[in-house]
């Protein structure tokens, strides 16, 4: 029933309070030191020994670690759920982030679960064609603590007049 | 602000604009990305990408993002500043992809200095920054409050 559910939607088919949860992810010290050496040059987030007298008393995903993990649980989330659907166009372009902040510090062996959920869709139309669909994402660690939360505008494709 | 001391959160003056180094974006590092995070048509395949809305292989907006941090993080640790991380950013906008071939750079203007509501040990400093391609054209922008360490702390 989701499935077909989800399947192929317009813009005007995707109602506020959709809520999704796109699963979990354990953050392991590799993934976080790879991420950092390329584009963190921080020690609490490449060096775990030198991590340890950091004021996180250990090593650290960074926050854009954190997002790039989320579009990656969002991408493979949707795919699961959009099987069959040829017209990629419809995925639309993230646009604009707000309010993202982060609340506790997510350390290796952390697992965060991703939640979704529609809140707005802003009265815009965008190159004729395509509409916002404003979600609160949210992550929240094994403790059940929220880690860390952002809005995001994505574009969707509106129903061709 | 060329000095080899440490510059603390008190050392840091509102209007101050750093200008970071440039980085070069080839088709390795978008599918690298992309493949891991990101694995969509546009960022993987350059017919894909071409025929999509974007026009071409273009990178994910969260890896401008990532390096939009390792530029800045350089800068600032270049400048001797006491970066301890970043807290929030209240707003992020991408307006311009980032396509294979492209050279970004960011300009970060120091806006506003406050006092960090959860430890005593840092300050938090806030951004504009401005990221932009060869051409000067804006590909993204945003506001970001950084935590730079307090100089108190280490005195002690």
């Amino acid at each position: 029933m989701a499935e077909s559910f989800l399947r192929s939607r317009w813009f005007e088919d995707i109602p506020v309070g959709e809520f999704h949860v796109f699963g979990s992810h354990t953050f392991g010290e590799q993934e976080i030191v790879e991420f950092g050496e390329l584009y963190t040059p921080l020690v609490c987030h490449t060096d775990p020994d030198a991590a340890l007298d950091t004021r996180y008393r250990g090593l650290i995903a960074s926050k854009w670690h954190i997002c790039a993990v989320w579009m990656r649980m969002m991408v493979d989330y949707m795919e699961r759920y959009a099987q069959g659907v040829e017209d990629g166009r419809r995925n639309g372009a993230g646009m604009r982030v707000e309010d993202l902040e982060q609340f506790v510090p997510v350390k290796s062996g952390h697992t965060l679960t991703f939640s979704h959920e529609i809140v707005e869709k802003p009265d815009r139309v965008i190159r004729e064609k395509w509409g916002i669909i404003r979600s609160r994402n949210e992550a929240f660690n094994h403790r059940g603590e929220l880690a860390l939360r952002f809005y995001i505008d994505i574009l969707a494709e509106r129903t061709p007049k | 602000m060329a000095t080899s001391e440490t510059v603390y959160w008190e050392d840091i003056e509102t209007g101050l604009v750093l200008k970071t180094g440039l980085l070069y974006i080839d088709a390795l590092s978008i599918r690298g990305f992309a493949q891991k995070f990101d694995p969509q048509p546009y960022h993987l395949e350059r017919d894909a990408a071409e025929a999509s809305l974007f026009g071409g292989l273009c990178a994910s907006g969260w890896h401008v993002s990532a390096m939009m941090m390792k530029l800045i993080s350089e800068e600032l640790i270049k400048e001797n500043i006491a970066l301890v991380g970043s807290k929030k950013v209240p707003w992020l906008e991408w307006y311009r992809p980032v396509f294979e071939g492209d050279t970004i750079s960011a300009r970060a203007t120091i806006t506003d200095k406050t006092q960090s509501e959860d430890a005593a040990d840092h300050g938090l400093i806030g951004f504009d920054i401005d990221v932009h391609n060869q051409d000067e054209k804006t590909v993204m922008a945003l506001s970001a409050y950084l935590m730079v360490q307090r100089k108190e702390e280490n005195d002690g």
